[in-house]
C-alpha cells in the first residue's frame, strides 16, 4: 500500500511540476500574445491616423482626385466634386458623362487616358472643358497616372486642377490684346511707331492709307523719308524738343505721297520710355488736314468775297455821281460837232470809256449783292454758241475760239440770264486770251453733269445736284498756286495797272452764284487753266 | 414850260440836271440838301422835282414823305446812285412813300429827258 501510496506521490510530483511548466509556457504565451496585441493596437492606429491625414489632404485639397478602372468606370471622387461640379461625389460618379461637353479637346484628353491605360505610362497633363450641373463652363487641368499590377493597368488615379480663372485671365488678355490691335488697326487717323532714332519700326492701316504706300514699304524707313523736300530738317530741328518734353505737336506736316502729291497732316508725337526710364522710341499721331485747309482757304475767300464786296459798294456809288457827270457833259459837248471833226471823234472816246467804266462800276456794285437778274428758260447751248458766234474775232487774230457742245443739245436747259451768262464768258475768254502767248485756243465746251457732289460748307447758297458745266480752257501761262486762291476776289488782278480791274471773275462768280451755280477752276503753270461754270440744270 | 426842282448834294450833277432842263425850256431851281430842298419846294411849288435818294442832312425818303403828307400829288423822280449794302430797299421805299419813277445814275441825256417829260404829262 505505501508502495502506492509511494507512486501516487510521485506521479503527482512529476504531474505539478508538468502542470508549473505548462503554467509558465501558457503565461509567456499569453504574455507575448498581449505585447502583439498591443503592437497590432498600435500599428492599427498608426494605420488609422495616417488614412486620417491622407484623407484630410485629399479632402482639403483645391484638387479634385478619382480613381477609376481600365473601364472608365469612376470607382472614387473625392468631396472636390462640390466645389468642381457642384454636386456629390456620388452624384459625380455616377453621371460623369454629363460633365463633359462636346468640345473637341475633350477628345483628344479621352486619348491620353486610354494611351495612359494601354502603356502603363503616365501622360502628360492635358485640359478639360467641364460643364458644372449649374451649366457653368469650367476648365480643368488633367494629371493621372496609371497603377500598374504585374505588368497590367488596372486603375487609373487622377488629379484635377481648376485651370478656369487662368484661362479667362488668358482670354482676356488676348481679348484686350485684340481689342487694342483693332483700335490700333482701325484708327482713323495714322499711327506709326519709330524707335529712338526714328526709324519706323510699326504703322497702321490708316497711315499707310494716308500716303499711299504699302505696310512693307514704310517699315524700317525713317520717318523723314516720306516729308516733303521743303520740311526735310523738320524731324532733326525738333527733335530735341521730343526728346526733353516727351512730346511734340506739329500743326502742319507737309507729306509727299507715293505718286508725289502732298498729304496735310497735323502730328502729335509722344516720346516712350523703357522700363529702366530710358528713351526707347516714339508714338507718332498723323492726322489728315488736306481737305480742312482747303476749306479753310476756300471759306475764306468766300468770306472775303463778301467783305470786299460791301466796300466796292460803297465806292461804286460815289463812282457813280462821277460817270454821271463825264456822260453828261460830255453829252453837252459833243452837240453840234460835225462827226468828221477831230472833237467829235475824241469826246467820243470819253463816251466810249465812260461807258465801259459805267459796266464796270455796275458790276462793281454786283459783288457785293447777288446780281438781279432776268431769270428765264434759257437753253445754255444757243447761248454759247451765239457767244462763240459773236466774239469770233473780239480776242484778236491770234486767238482761235472753238466750241463743243453736248450732245443732248435740246437737254441743256437752265433757269438763267442770258446776257449775263455771256458776260462771264466775256470775261473768262479775256482771261484766257491775256493767259495765251502767242497764238492759241480758247476751248469751251458744254456737259450735262448728273448727281455732282458739292461742297456744301463752301457753295452753301447751291441746292441742286445736276447741272451744264460751261468749261473754258486755255493752254496759256495757268496761274501758280497762290493767285488761284484769290482770283475770285474783287480788284486781284496779275494784270498791269492799264490792263485790268480785277473785277471780271469776282463778278463772274457773283453772276453764277445768283443762278445759284458756282464756278470751280483748276490750273497747271505752263499747261493752262480749265474754268467750270456750273449752272443747276432745269427739270 | 415847266418849273423843276433839282436836289442834288453833287454839285456838277445839280449843274448837269439845270443845263439839260434849261435847254429842254424849263425853269429850274437847286437845292444841295433835302432841307433846303424841302424849303425850296414849299416855296416855289414846283412841277416836279428830281430828288437824289442818299443825302446828307436829310435822307431822300424823309424828304418825299414830307412832301408827299403836304402835297399828295407832288411828281417826284427819285434818283439813286445805288450803293450801300441795301440800296434796293431805298428805292422800294421811295415809290411805297410816292416817288412816281426811280432812275438809276448814271442816266444818259436822253433818257433823262424822257423820263421826266412822261412823269409831267402824267
Amino acid at each position: 500500500m505505501d508502495n502506492n501510496l509511494e507512486d501516487i506521490e510521485k506521479i503527482k510530483n512529476i504531474l505539478e511540476i508538468k502542470v508549473r511548466e505548462r503554467t509558465e509556457e501558457l503565461y509567456q504565451s499569453k504574455k507575448l500574445l498581449e505585447t502583439e496585441i498591443a503592437d497590432r493596437k498600435l500599428i492599427d492606429k498608426r494605420l488609422k491616423e495616417s488614412e486620417t491625414r491622407y484623407r484630410y489632404i485629399i479632402e482639403h485639397s483645391t484638387n479634385f482626385f478619382y480613381t477609376h478602372n481600365i473601364d472608365h468606370v469612376l470607382t472614387y471622387v473625392s468631396p472636390q466634386s462640390f466645389s468642381f461640379l457642384g454636386c456629390s461625389p456620388e452624384d459625380a460618379k455616377r453621371k460623369w458623362t454629363d460633365f463633359v461637353t462636346d468640345h473637341p479637346m475633350n477628345k483628344d484628353g479621352f486619348m491620353h487616358t486610354q494611351k495612359a491605360i494601354d502603356t502603363g505610362i503616365a501622360q502628360p497633363p492635358f485640359e478639360l472643358e467641364l460643364k458644372t450641373i449649374q451649366g457653368k463652363i469650367i476648365y480643368v487641368e488633367v494629371h493621372e497616372t496609371p497603377i500598374v499590377e504585374n505588368g497590367k493597368t488596372v486603375a487609373i488615379v487622377g488629379a484635377l486642377i481648376n485651370i478656369t480663372p487662368r484661362k479667362e485671365a488668358i482670354k482676356k488678355n488676348k481679348d484686350n490684346e485684340q481689342k487694342y490691335r483693332n483700335l490700333f488697326e482701325n484708327a482713323p487717323d495714322g499711327i506709326i511707331q519709330l524707335d529712338d532714332k526714328g526709324y519706323i519700326l510699326e504703322c497702321n492701316n490708316a497711315y499707310c492709307e494716308m500716303i499711299d504706300y504699302k505696310h512693307e514699304e514704310l517699315i524700317g524707313k525713317h520717318v523723314t523719308s516720306t516729308l516733303a523736300s521743303e520740311q526735310k530738317n523738320l524731324f532733326k530741328d525738333n527733335f530735341p524738343t521730343l526728346i526733353n518734353t516727351g512730346k511734340l505737336l506739329l500743326e502742319e506736316v507737309h507729306l509727299t505721297k507715293k505718286k508725289g502729291e502732298i498729304v496735310k497732316v497735323r502730328r502729335n508725337a509722344n516720346a516712350i520710355y523703357d522700363a529702366n526710364g530710358k528713351f526707347s522710341g516714339i508714338i507718332v499721331h498723323t492726322h489728315n488736314i488736306t481737305k480742312q485747309k482747303e476749306l479753310e482757304e476756300k471759306l475764306m475767300n468766300v468770306k472775303k468775297l463778301e467783305a470786299v464786296g460791301l466796300m466796292a459798294s460803297r465806292i461804286a456809288h460815289e463812282f457813280k455821281n462821277i460817270l454821271q457827270s463825264i456822260m453828261g457833259y460830255s453829252h453837252f459837248a459833243i452837240e453840234g460837232l460835225h462827226k468828221d471833226e477831230q472833237r467829235f471823234k475824241d469826246i467820243e472816246q470819253i463816251q466810249k470809256a465812260s461807258n465801259r467804266a459805267d459796266i464796270i462800276v455796275k458790276n462793281l456794285l454786283k459783288t457785293g449783292k447777288r446780281f438781279d437778274l432776268d431769270l428765264l428758260a434759257v437753253n445754255v447751248d444757243s447761248t454759247v454758241s451765239r457767244f462763240v458766234n459773236d466774239n469770233k474775232n473780239t480776242f484778236g487774230e491770234r486767238i482761235t475760239v472753238e466750241y463743243n457742245p453736248e450732245k443732248n443739245l435740246n437737254k441743256m436747259l437752265v433757269n438763267g440770264d442770258t446776257l449775263h451768262i455771256e458776260l462771264v464768258l466775256l470775261n473768262m475768254c479775256f482771261n484766257a486770251a491775256d493767259a495765251i502767248e502767242g497764238n492759241g485756243t480758247i476751248k469751251i465746251s458744254t456737259k450735262i453733269i448728273k448727281n455732282k457732289k458739292i461742297q456744301k460748307d463752301i457753295y452753301e447758297w447751291v441746292d441742286d445736284k445736276n447741272f451744264v458745266t460751261i468749261t473754258v480752257s486755255d493752254n496759256g501761262l495757268g496761274i501758280n498756286k497762290n493767285s488761284l486762291n484769290h482770283i475770285f476776289d474783287p480788284f486781284f488782278t496779275t494784270k498791269s495797272v492799264d490792263k485790268g480791274t480785277g473785277l471780271g471773275l469776282s463778278s463772274a462768280f457773283e453772276i453764277i452764284k445768283s443762278h445759284k451755280g458756282f464756278i470751280e477752276v483748276n490750273s497747271k503753270l505752263g499747261k493752262g487753266t480749265d474754268f467750270f461754270i456750273n449752272i443747276p440744270l432745269m427739270e | 414850260m415847266s418849273r423843276i426842282l433839282v436836289v442834288d448834294d453833287d454839285e456838277q450833277i445839280r449843274e448837269l440836271f439845270k443845263r439839260i432842263l434849261q435847254d429842254e425850256g424849263h425853269q429850274v431851281f437847286l437845292a444841295a440838301d433835302g432841307v433846303d430842298g424841302i424849303k425850296l419846294y414849299k416855296r416855289e411849288q414846283p412841277d416836279l422835282m428830281l430828288l437824289d435818294i442818299i443825302m446828307p442832312n436829310k435822307e431822300g425818303i424823309e424828304v418825299i414823305r414830307e412832301i408827299i403828307n403836304e402835297f399828295k400829288y407832288a411828281k417826284i423822280i427819285a434818283v439813286s446812285g445805288g450803293g450801300r449794302g441795301n440800296a434796293k430797299d431805298y428805292l422800294s421805299f421811295a415809290m411805297h412813300f410816292g416817288a412816281k419813277l426811280i432812275i438809276e445814275k448814271p442816266v444818259s441825256t436822253e433818257k433823262l429827258i424822257e423820263a421826266i417829260n412822261n412823269v409831267l404829262n402824267k
